[in-house]
């Protein structure tokens, strides 16, 4: 007899979303249309170093889009949230909030 | 259960005005405003605004982008904040005009109280106009501005002075706090050389 294979019961929790570090850019990514590294960089409190490896990973996945440009001739580089990370932030969203939600007080 | 925690998008949009800039535009065009009347060119202080504006992108630009960043909000903020300047405007040339209307054309016969307290309006107004800005923009202490332009108003009626004289007064003070605010602001946030 095939087994119906059931869903289970503590919810999937994206592991490359819940990386703290990354997770607290997405947010700000979220409920930004679009903002610079330097603002990045202020808000997150991150050096640039670590801002740079996360920002290039979440752009890797897809999760970010980057443009480049010059403004006053300074480099300047812009992020946004892409519409594959919105899903996936909300979808991440939706499992922590169910995973948490079961637990007892 | 109603979460009380205001919302990221809120807070970080508070925080972008938090650098002193407006604050010192505002100052500027109030005391800009009581100087033209304080030489008879009432209806120059109306231009004031619009003698600003141009400077506003160049120092916002020069100061505030390399050491803030630069951020975009959602559509549907930036069209909130396209509208509250737009009605502000509106709202701002409509008051002044009323009140240079009713100002000159107040005579003895207008009634007792309103010769009385006219000089304090055009501190109150524009008092309501910081409280608009302030309401719109969630910014709490332009309310404190508003009421401390409603309280100079309220002194030169008192103290039977002439209406610029709360206008310069209440302007400097918003000047002097936006100067520290700036100041502040310019102190800790060191200008970053390159976006990345």
């Amino acid at each position: 007899m095939a087994s119906t294979r059931q869903a289970p019961l503590v919810p999937d929790i994206d592991a490359f979303l819940h990386e703290l570090a990354r997770l607290r850019l997405l947010a700000l990514l979220s409920v930004l249309k679009r903002a610079d590294f330097v603002y990045l960089l202020r808000q997150s409190g991150f050096s640039r170093g670590n801002l740079s490896v996360q920002m290039t990973k979440l752009a890797e996945a897809g999760l970010v889009a980057i443009e480049k440009g010059f403004a006053d001739n300074r480099p300047r580089t812009v992020y946004a949230l892409t519409r594959k990370g919105r899903t996936a932030l909300r979808a991440y969203k939706v499992s922590m909030t169910t995973l948490l939600e079961a637990l007892p007080d | 259960m109603a979460s009380h925690v205001e919302p990221l998008e809120s807070r970080l949009f508070r925080q972008s005005w938090d650098d002193g800039l407006l604050d010192v535009f505002a100052g500027v065009g109030v005391v800009g405003i009581g100087l033209f009347w304080t030489f008879d060119l009432v209806a120059l202080g109306a231009v004031v605004p619009a003698l600003l504006v141009p400077f506003w992108n160049p120092l916002r630009r020069a100061l505030v982008l390399p050491r803030a960043g630069l951020v975009e909000f959602s559509d549907a903020r930036s069209g909130h904040n396209r509208r509250l300047l737009i009605g502000s405007g509106w709202l701002g040339l409509f008051m002044f005009a009323l009140f240079v209307t009713s100002y000159f054309l107040v005579t003895p016969d207008a009634g007792p109280l309103l010769p009385l307290v006219i000089a304090g309006v055009p501190a109150v107004l524009l008092g309501l106009l910081a409280a608009l800005a302030g309401l719109g923009l969630g910014l709490p202490r332009f309310l404190g501005y508003a009421g401390l332009l409603c309280v100079c108003g309220v002194g030169v009626v008192l103290a039977d002075a002439r209406p610029e004289v709360a206008m310069i007064a209440g302007g400097v003070l918003v000047l002097l706090n936006g100067t520290w605010l700036l100041g502040r602001f310019l102190r800790l946030e060191v200008e970053d050389g390159e976006a990345n």
